[in-house]
């Protein structure tokens, strides 16, 4: 089936759709149950202590995992279904940038180019290689860049294809602090021109700066899912505490709780 | 004051011993799993039999002329490695250290002699691995010698290496800020080698007078070929048995005397001389004050390097600025970027000398078995012995060369996620990645095989000429690409099915071990019996067809051609099949499947 499409962006609203998703890794359940809805526009942070689920949900939304239960569209298209539209429309920047050893930094964004079927990529290569301040590294292989550089080329080639959702799995790491200004920057101005964006990241100011609504997961489970001004509702007692204290009350108390405890 | 400071090397043999014993049990611990027991149990299968052989048990005869040659070829190659340590560029992998190590312990408060005893113990591991297997490949012919005194003499033999290669090392580098010594030692092993080969020169003449008498052989039939050789030997031996050589060579010859000793009275007369040996190397290599922690690191970055890109992609070759350029057009089939990442790869990894060199030996192998060499009146048999070598090197290319080649889904299988999110059907990425590869390879192996072949085809003679012999070698090139396709498939079959087999973006803990090389050895065998299996029936069927039509009114050429295509055809449908099975298991596949991908 087809899915709703919008006659102005070609992208249907909400971008990003989970329903009822779960994952298991033989006995273990990495996510549980998840459901959730993010609409055009919206940064959604995803955030939660280590073996949270969160990299799980990622991989999973950018098609990497199959779920074990559940259903996950991007743009309207099931991605068990339609994976290759769905993918079409989607990007995913892994917090490692994995790079081709032989490939050049210039090459890397005309092999995705193809690949996407990007047009006027001609013209789009060199903007964006300028925007990441990548032109004189063009010719350059991945092992003469800098881990910042590779991070760098991993977003331009994740940006070419103007996906209709980006997935970014701590997205600064690595990065020096004009390239972090320059992320945070490229995030909003995506997400101001229609993008749905969800990013994991354990810096709790990144999320709280950039994000619209916030999901805490734990245990594989949702402990928490609104805006930062909701959150702190749930816990009056905290509103003049910091985030991180807010966060680490929220994630205990969505804890299960262990006998004799 | 604290106790790592008061006693360094306790903390350094707690690290060593606690690793390889955690390393032993962890290895241990995984024969849980199916895999890795049957890996282990074909490699127990395969030393048990080279331990247990007729060959090999202790018959108490002694097969001298044996020994002798060991010992001639081990000290010919110490001899070789000393120039190499000391003439040419010195080694990063003798003073690599992990980066664990350099990250652990030289920021630590201990001193640099510390420092170079933590890489003598770190090394013993490998040493008593390499002193196991020789102890047993040198019991054949040679029972005489108890096992244990055979193991003691070479781990003498390998740690004296060892030793004298990192002290190569120590002494011809030298930090860019720290003044350079005067090169004493690099002096004195300079002198030490051409002395060497001035003595090596003046006693020339008269072993080549032995190899001339060799000559004086009229025919050069089988046994005379092995005799021929033992004459090189006898020569070689005179040359290293002259007064001045023999005394240039006594170090190397003492060193290595016990691990190459007849029996147990040759090894205590020879044990202690090696272990003065090794001492002096020992009291050398830590009295040199030589500060070498800045180049420490720099050669274990860039040995670390090099092993993650032979992990990553079988290969140590080090990709360098100047690069061939072929532009990859913006519009197309998407499947066609990847065919063109897969070519720029394997061209940006290629070293035209290596081929050139492989041409040049191939064509003069041919080019001899073809006109028969003209160096020899007894012509036949000479020219049967290099074309029977040609075909053996052929032979060998068309089994391994699939195994080597490996810019397929074995390379790219480390770039999961970026396979799974690309826009592009999973068959699609699989039937790509697998004739992208059959295509390069079998062109290398046509560029390579394909003159010289004709050489030999035509020096053969019968039926093939002309024409003919054009259509052999062209309906030879089909062929190959073939089967080059079913057995470039099947390593793919098994990098997907059974990820943990095949070496993919191998690292971290679960590497390496005896059962990983039975793994392997297994899964050669596996894909060779299935690859047969797959052909037997596309060769039946082309081979009945062609044998029916060859009885009619068709030419012979063109019934072999009927037989030949039907047999393609029936591959390709095969290899259609497996790549839709295939382009499944790549849908299914997860990070979590490729244990070297969970990091």
């Amino acid at each position: 089936m087809q899915p709703t499409v919008d006659s102005e962006t070609g992208v249907t609203s909400p971008a990003i759709e989970v329903h009822n998703f779960s994952k298991r890794y033989g006995a273990v359940a990495a996510v549980k149950g998840l459901t959730l809805a993010v609409p055009r526009g919206e940064i959604l942070g995803l955030v939660g202590p280590n073996g949270a689920g969160k990299t799980t949900t990622l991989r999973a939304l950018a098609g990497i995992l199959r779920p074990t239960e559940g259903t996950l569209r991007i743009a309207g298209y099931d991605l068990a279904i339609s994976p290759v539209e769905a993918k079409r429309r989607l990007a995913f920047i892994p917090d490692e940038p994995h790079l081709f050893d032989y490939l050049t930094v210039e090459e890397h964004l005309r092999f995705t180019a193809r690949l996407y079927g990007v047009a006027h990529a001609d013209l789009r290569i060199p903007e964006l290689l300028a925007e990441m301040e990548l032109t004189e590294k063009r010719l350059a292989l991945p092992s003469e860049l800098s881990r910042g550089m590779k991070q760098k080329l991993s977003v331009a080639t994740a940006l070419l294809h103007d996906p209709a959702v980006l997935i970014l799995d701590e997205p600064l790491t690595g990065l020096d602090p004009v390239g972090i200004r320059r992320m945070k920057d490229t995030i909003r101005r995506r997400a101001q021109v229609g993008t749905a964006v969800i990013l994991s990241s354990h810096l709790l100011n990144l999320v709280e700066e950039l994000c619209t609504r916030v999901l805490l997961l734990n245990r594989g489970e949702v402990a928490a899912l609104g805006t930062i001004a909701e959150l702190r509702a749930l816990r009056p007692e905290l509103a003049t505490a910091s985030l991180e204290d807010l966060f680490i009350s929220l994630t205990e108390e969505s804890a299960p709780v262990s006998s004799g405890t | 004051m604290n106790g790592v400071t008061a006693a360094p090397w306790r903390a350094l043999w707690f690290l060593y011993t606690r690793s390889w014993r955690n390393r032993l049990f962890q290895q241990l611990r995984r024969l849980r799993q199916p895999r890795y027991i049957v890996g282990a149990l074909a490699v127990f299968a395969y030393v048990a039999s080279l331990v247990f052989s007729p060959q090999t048990i202790a018959t108490g005869i002694v097969n001298p002329a044996l020994v002798d040659v060991r010992e001639l070829i081990s000290i010919i190659g110490l001899a070789g490695a000393l120039v190499a340590w000391w003439l040419a560029a010195p080694s990063d992998s003798a003073l690599a250290y992990s980066p664990a190590e350099v990250y652990f312990l030289f920021p630590a408060p201990v001193n640099r002699r510390t420092l170079v005893q933590a890489r003598l113990l770190s090394v013993q591991a490998v040493l008593l691995v390499q002193v196991v297997i020789w102890t047993m490949l040198l019991r054949r012919g040679s029972a005489e010698l108890p096992a244990v005194m055979r193991a003691l003499g070479l781990w003498t033999l390998f740690a004296t290496i060892s030793l004298h290669r990192l002290g190569a090392t120590l002494a011809r580098t030298h930090a860019p800020d720290v003044p350079r010594r005067p090169p004493i030692a690099q002096a004195v092993a300079v002198i030490f080698l051409l002395a060497l080969a001035a003595a090596a020169a003046i006693a020339a003449p008269s072993a080549l007078a032995i190899w001339r008498g060799s000559l004086a052989l009229s025919s050069y039939d089988t046994s005379h070929v092995v005799d021929r050789l033992f004459v090189g030997r006898s020569a070689l031996q005179a040359l290293l048995n002259d007064p001045a050589v023999h005394l240039l060579l006594w170090p190397i010859r003492a060193a290595t005397a016990p691990a190459f000793s007849h029996d147990a009275l040759a090894w205590l007369k020879a044990m202690p001389a090696a272990i003065v040996i090794l001492a002096v190397h020992y009291l050398w290599i830590l009295r040199d004050p030589q500060p070498f922690e800045e180049l420490a690191v720099g050669s274990s970055a860039r040995f670390a390097d090099r092993v993650s890109r032979m992990r990553r992609s079988g290969s140590l070759t080090t990709l360098k600025p100047s690069r061939f350029r072929w532009e990859l057009s913006l519009h197309g089939t998407p499947a066609g970027a990847l065919a063109w990442k897969n070519l720029t790869a394997a061209v940006r990894t290629f070293r035209p000398r290596a081929l050139l060199l492989a041409i040049a030996i191939v064509v003069i192998i041919a080019l001899v078995a073809g006109s028969g060499g003209g160096f020899d009146p007894d012509r036949g048999a000479i020219r049967s012995a290099l074309a029977t070598t040609f075909v053996s090197v052929f032979a060998g290319a068309v089994l391994t060369a699939p195994a080597w080649f490996r810019l397929d889904l074995r390379h790219d299988l480390a770039h999961l996620p970026f396979l799974k999110t690309a826009p592009i059907p999973t068959h699609t990425i699989v039937a790509t990645e697998i004739l992208t590869a059959t295509a390069i390879t079998t062109a290398a192996m046509a560029i390579l095989f394909g003159a010289p072949s004709f050489l030999v085809l035509r020096s053969i003679g019968g039926p093939l000429t002309g024409a003919g012999l054009a259509l052999a070698i062209i309906g030879g090139t089909i062929a190959l690409g073939a089967v080059n396709l079913l057995h470039i498939t099947l390593y793919n079959a098994v990098a997907l099915w059974l990820p943990a087999w095949v070496p993919l973006n191998q690292g971290g803990a679960n590497t390496g071990g005896a059962s990983v090389v039975g793994q392997v050895y297994i899964t050669l065998i596996g894909i060779l019996a299935t690859l047969s299996l797959l052909l037997a029936g596309p060769v039946a069927a082309g081979y009945g067809l062609a044998s029916l039509l060859a009885g009619t009114w068709l030419p012979l050429l063109a019934a072999l051609s009927i037989g030949l295509i039907t047999a393609v055809c029936l591959v390709v449908l095969e290899w259609l099949a497996l790549a839709r099975l295939l382009g499944r298991a790549l849908e299914r596949l997860e990070p979590s499947d490729i244990p070297s991908l969970q990091t």
